[in-house]
């Protein structure tokens, strides 16, 4: 499983750390930061959560 | 309802108090005026602007550089330490603390115990001849649920839901701040004062809420006693009073149409659809302000730097730009092809409970359509709203169930 981030379309909500705090945090300047680009499969629900979370729709599952 | 020409506005709708609570009593009409004629207009008794339309509303909660939280929410309200008046990076660290108690997954974990509830609730009203939708299982629902979540003492539950009341008629504006909302506010804080002690004494090892805030901590930071504090009051109201209204506004709805609330208890997969419409039509927070930090020009008028603008949610609920037949209640609307209802606001400060809501409204729904057959409200009797320009919602909601 991969996380596909579009960055161009981020705006910062942090939907997607509240949804998934194992997967999404962010850097000291604020950007967002992937805690981990592969993560295993029992985050899959972490993640769709965050998929879903985003109003950008910033975010994608890659299998 | 009332009589729509009764409506308590003036008939051209100028001289507008937007922060008197009867302003918004029974309001369309006069948001319509509003979205229509006057998409920006300044209320000079407050010296606030309001904007209705549901466009102009998403590029103002999108532009966060301009529009800011840390000045005050309400209407000349000054801010407090809590995550709503927070903005940017600060806003960013101290949600996600705060938000370390509210994944989806929490929430879904919730919904044993939230159907639990309801179920018991429903059983209690069955056996009535007389209930009262807002007191027996609107308010009842997300109140236990919030109290179970926060592990308050049974026997404080009843008195810190008065506190809450009142502390969010204060939210209206400074005038609404009366001696009864600050003694309020001053119990509520007694009452965290003592809820924090006990943890801390305890040894912050329970799994409620107000110890998991205690204990969360992300790249070092944790959230201070005063901001624990404020994180405690928004919890109860934004997730009791906005909750209540939301469940009792919608199922009044479904009881004057048959059709619709039928076709619910026969299809129970319309549900989640239904719950996006209820949220959308009772809309129970009327606005939130926001600040601006340099003037910004829309449709021909100009918000100084350093004034307040109301974003009126309900009325962009209703904006017919968005919305086909935006006053007629109906659970089949397809949200894809229109509009996402702006109940929950939008951008970094969407409400944080919004799966918890969806979640206590379908399971309200489910436990009634398909244990109640007809929803009536008896002879001479009639439902009661709360007059307020900040939650409106049902005061009470007289009903005769009819089992199935």
């Amino acid at each position: 499983m991969k996380i596909l981030f579009d960055r161009s379309k981020c705006q910062l909500h942090a939907q997607c750390r509240g949804a998934a705090p194992e997967l999404f945090s962010f850097a000291p300047d604020g950007s967002l930061v992937i805690l981990d680009e592969n993560p295993p499969e029992e985050l899959r629900e972490a993640l769709q959560d965050a998929v879903d979370a985003c109003p950008e729709g910033a975010i994608a599952i890659g299998d | 309802m009332e009589d729509p020409l009764e409506n308590k506005c003036p008939a051209k709708f100028s001289n507008v108090d937007f922060c008197a609570p009867a302003t918004h009593d029974n309001p369309y009409e006069m948001y319509d005026y509003f979205l229509e004629h006057e998409p920006i207009y300044f209320d000079a008794k407050n010296d606030v602007w309001e904007v209705f339309r549901y466009d102009d509303i998403v590029a103002i909660e999108r532009d966060t550089e301009t529009f800011i939280n840390s000045e005050g929410v309400r209407p000349n309200i000054p801010p407090d330490p809590g995550m709503i008046y927070q903005d940017g990076e600060q806003h960013t660290k101290q949600r996600a603390l705060v938000a370390s108690g509210f994944t989806p997954r929490q929430m879904r974990k919730m919904e044993d115990r939230a159907r639990e509830i309801c179920v018991d609730l429903v059983d209690k009203m069955l056996t009535k001849d007389e209930v009262d939708i807002v007191e027996d299982l609107a308010g009842a629902l997300p109140a236990r649920l919030i109290a179970d979540m926060l592990d308050i003492p049974e026997e404080k539950r009843a008195a810190v839901m008065s506190w809450i009341n009142a502390i969010t008629a204060g939210g209206c504006g400074p005038d609404y701040v009366t001696d009864e909302v600050n003694d309020a506010f001053e119990n509520f804080c007694m009452h965290h004062e003592e809820m924090y002690q006990d943890r801390i004494a305890s040894g912050c090892t329970g799994a409620d809420l107000l110890t998991i805030w205690i204990n969360a901590e992300i790249n070092g930071e944790k959230l201070d006693e005063s901001q624990l504090l404020f994180e405690h009051v928004l919890l109860n109201v934004g997730g009791a009073e906005t909750t209540r209204n939301a469940i009792a506004g919608g199922l009044q709805q479904l009881s004057e149409d048959p059709k619709q609330y039928d076709a619910l208890s026969e299809d129970p997969s319309l549900i989640p659809n239904a719950v996006e419409e209820i949220i959308r039509w009772v809309c129970p927070f009327v606005n939130m302000y926001r600040t601006a930090t340099r003037d910004y020009e829309l449709h021909g008028k100009v918000i100084k730097e350093g004034q307040q603008v109301g974003l009126t949610y309900p009325a962009a609920n209703r904006d017919p730009r968005k919305f086909e037949d935006p006053h007629r209640f109906n659970i089949f609307r397809d949200f894809s092809k229109e509009a996402k209802h702006l109940s929950f606001g939008l951008g970094p400060h969407f409400c944080l409970g919004a799966s918890l809501a969806r979640l206590e409204v379908r399971l309200s729904l489910e436990e009634m359509t398909q244990r109640v057959k007809r929803i009536r409200i008896p002879e001479g009797k009639k439902v009661e709203y709360v007059s307020s320009s900040f939650t409106r919602g049902l005061k009470k909601f007289p009903a005769v169930l009819e089992p199935r």
